[in-house]
């Protein structure tokens, strides 16, 4: 697994580095630029050698399960507890993590002075009286996204993370991503133009639904199917996306619209099967949002659209709308910006413009991995191991990750005002009483 | 056209997807942005000169011209076609026929001193400075460059005519990998460039055969590819291309007449 301190734009090797064109980022760049990247730097990772933070995990379904996966790779975590009140789940985890004491009432688990952290993989709607609970009672929190089922208690779980003095981590994995790092970068710094325009979308093509043993347990099991547990795909999916284009405008829109229904999955469900919304920013740039799960033609993408050029951030690439520069000279370019020095291999007989028809685009990061976004549980690559090791780091330490919780804040309060706007049928501004001091809205 | 200025590294950026018949990127260094903006035009404006003139799929560019009409009747042409005819007769002398813009008709071809003007005697002629024009503009920019006191600057045509001045930001040389065009991840050979220029011919799997010997109008397919480096822009291109068709000992010979940092000849990739 990479870590993000050996993040390195050029491999030594020969090999590598001819296929190595487009890499932006230098670790240092990263970390001067992302400040919730602080934990990742070598310094504090020397701060916690030898180190491990006791974690509890509370919620151990398949997100919960992937966590548990990755844990075991990592150097500074020992994992001290499990707590689940679906005992299969439970069972499951166990199996993972054996010497793990197990709990099925969470209040009990936070009782355990020796735990410092927990890890919150629970359903959408326990997110904001884990995460508080396991606050007050002293426990540095990692907690899946989105924050939470309301507006309030997102709120509510933002003021308990300011009052806490404790770590809050958000799995806004997309963060700790070194594609969508390094094509950051280069949005930021204008390569591809002012961005004008965001468009972000989710396609599926299943039921969502998983399979229950008996009807008793059909929203424990299914309660991203049902509005009083889940916001459904805004949610679920959304979430991570709109962080994006904030990420990328560096600004929170302050208007929302959109339309869900019901299309296809007719069954006994509440949440829509497809949404389609627009967030408007004050600059006049929007960003379209729209996702469904009865078609994957599309798949899954953020595209930042600049005045020179696009980034597709899930397929990691980049293109220029008038013309592609060589990749050996954006290579070039990279090493410079970034004070590395290195060959660059590009030089050959002509270049013909057979293919120039055709724009292929540049990668952002050749190792980079990239998903289909048909799995609900996660992808291997996606920076969703980087920012679990960061906050068990952070845990230690005690530093929080700047940034990240309010980043995570918004894209959730973003797609519970989506829904909001759907419901409601209407333009939605921005409320200010759900502002926190962040970007545009400081 | 693609621009963009870097201002942590005061780096200045263009690139074009089509001019002299490739992609061309250029990176200035060492001035703010307007002033850099303001040489990448001048640069811009040279090159596209250039191709009017010597384009000759063109209908209207001057070289199109001079094919179509200088077999009915002499052709006046402007002091820099001018000078453009007689260098390229030079190459053609120093390279012992092998550099041709007339792909062997070079004995029909009269240029008038007196007149400034151009003749062929053959309708057999055709002139095409293929194997010039990239060259010829790379030295054309270095003036440009040296008219802005840039002392740092990189421009690439298609990558393979390659001019390097003055020193890499970070270092002393501009070291440019050349990879074989039939394996892409293999490289052959890095070459640190200062105040020096690269140009690279040769074969590939999309052109396998396209470079004639203008002595005997065969079609190159036993040689791979070349590589040069020598301060003169000019120098460099016509020679990749003569050393994709010379014999290596005609080479050795024809080389005597430059001054050349670095040269090589695959036969095989």
């Amino acid at each position: 697994m990479k870590s993000l301190t050996n993040i390195n734009p050029i491999d030594t090797g020969r090999r590598d580095f001819i296929k190595h064109a487009g890499t932006l980022g230098t670790a240092g760049v990263l970390f001067s630029t992302f400040p919730w990247l602080q934990s990742c730097k070598e310094e504090e990772k020397m701060k916690v050698d030898k180190q491990k933070v006791k974690l509890a995990i509370i919620g151990t379904g398949s997100r919960g399960q992937y966590h548990m996966n990755n844990l075991l790779k990592m150097d500074h975590v020992e994992v001290v507890a499990l707590c689940d009140n679906y005992a299969p789940n439970l069972s499951i985890a166990s199996a993972i993590f054996p010497h793990a004491r197990t709990f099925d009432d969470y209040h009990k688990l936070l009782e355990c002075k020796d735990i410092q952290a927990v890890l919150i993989a629970a359903p959408l709607f326990a997110h904001a009286p884990l995460t508080i609970d396991a606050l007050a009672a002293g426990k540095h929190v990692f907690c899946e996204k989105s924050m939470a089922l309301t507006l309030d208690d997102c709120l509510a779980m933002y003021r308990a993370y300011k009052n806490s003095g404790k770590v809050l981590y958000i799995g806004q994995q997309r963060l700790f991503d070194t594609k969508y790092l390094k094509a950051m970068e280069m949005i930021h710094k204008g390569v591809l133009g002012d961005v004008c325009g965001v468009r972000s979308y989710w396609f599926r093509n299943n039921d969502w639904k998983r399979p229950v043993t008996s009807p008793d347990l059909e929203k424990q099991i299914n309660w991203r199917l049902y509005k009083d547990l889940s916001g459904g795909l805004m949610t679920e999916l959304a979430t991570h996306q709109l962080q994006v284009g904030n990420w990328a405008m560096q600004m929170i829109p302050d208007k929302i619209m959109g339309t869900g229904s019901i299309v296809h999955w007719k069954d006994e469900r509440e949440v829509y099967d497809n949404v389609s919304l627009i967030y408007s920013y004050a600059n006049g740039v929007t960003m379209n949002y729209e996702s469904l799960i009865s078609n994957k033609f599309n798949g899954l993408e953020e595209q930042i659209l600049g005045t020179k050029g696009t980034v597709e951030l899930e397929k990691g690439r980049y293109y220029f709308d008038e013309a592609e520069p060589a990749p050996g000279i954006m290579q070039l370019i990279n090493q410079i910006e970034h004070k590395v020095l290195d060959d660059v291999a590009f030089a050959g007989p002509s270049w013909v413009p057979e293919t120039a028809n055709v724009n292929k685009g540049f990668l952002i990061d050749e190792n980079a991995s990239t998903t289909s976004g048909s799995s609900s549980v996660g992808a291997v690559g996606d920076g969703s191991f980087e920012l679990l090791e960061a906050f068990c780091t952070s845990a230690i330490t005690g530093e929080n990750a700047p940034n990240l919780v309010e980043e995570a804040y918004y894209s959730s309060v973003l797609a519970l005002l989506g829904l909001q706007a759907i419901e409601e049928q209407r333009v939605i501004t921005f409320p200010d009483a759900y502002k926190i001091p962040y970007l545009n809205f400081m | 056209m693609y621009t963009h200025f870097y201002s942590s590294s005061n780096l200045y950026h263009a690139s074009v997807p089509h001019l002299m018949g490739t992609r061309f990127d250029v990176l200035l260094f060492g001035a703010s942005e307007v002033f850099l903006a303001d040489v990448w035009k001048d640069i811009y404006e040279t090159v596209e000169r250039l191709e009017s003139i010597f384009n000759r799929f063109d209908a209207t560019s001057t070289v199109s011209l001079l094919n179509a009409r200088a077999i009915h009747s002499p052709v006046h042409v402007d002091p820099l076609m001018w000078n453009v005819l007689l260098s390229a007769q030079h190459y053609n002398h120093l390279t012992a026929g092998l550099f041709d813009i007339t792909l062997g008709f070079a004995d029909s071809v009269i240029l008038d001193p007196a007149v400034h003007t151009v003749a062929f005697k053959s309708k057999d002629v055709s002139l095409d400075f293929g194997g010039y024009a990239k060259g010829f503009a790379l030295q054309t920019i270095l003036d440009t460059l040296a008219a802005h006191s840039i002392t740092s600057a990189f421009l690439n045509f298609g990558d393979s005519s390659i001019t390097a001045l003055g020193e890499h930001p970070l270092a002393s040389t501009w070291n440019v990998g050349v990879s074989n065009p039939y394996n892409k991840e293999q490289l052959l050979v890095n070459l640190p460039l200062i105040n020096q220029s690269l140009s690279v011919s040769g074969n590939m799997p999309s052109h396998p055969v396209h470079i004639c010997n203008p002595l005997d109008r065969t079609f190159i397919d036993s040689r791979k590819m070349s590589y040069v480096v020598a301060a003169n822009p000019l120098d460099v291109e016509v020679l990749s291309t003569v050393a994709m068709v010379a014999t290596a000992s005609q080479f050795e010979t024809i080389a005597l007449n430059f001054e050349l940092d670095k040269y090589k000849i695959y036969n095989e990739l």
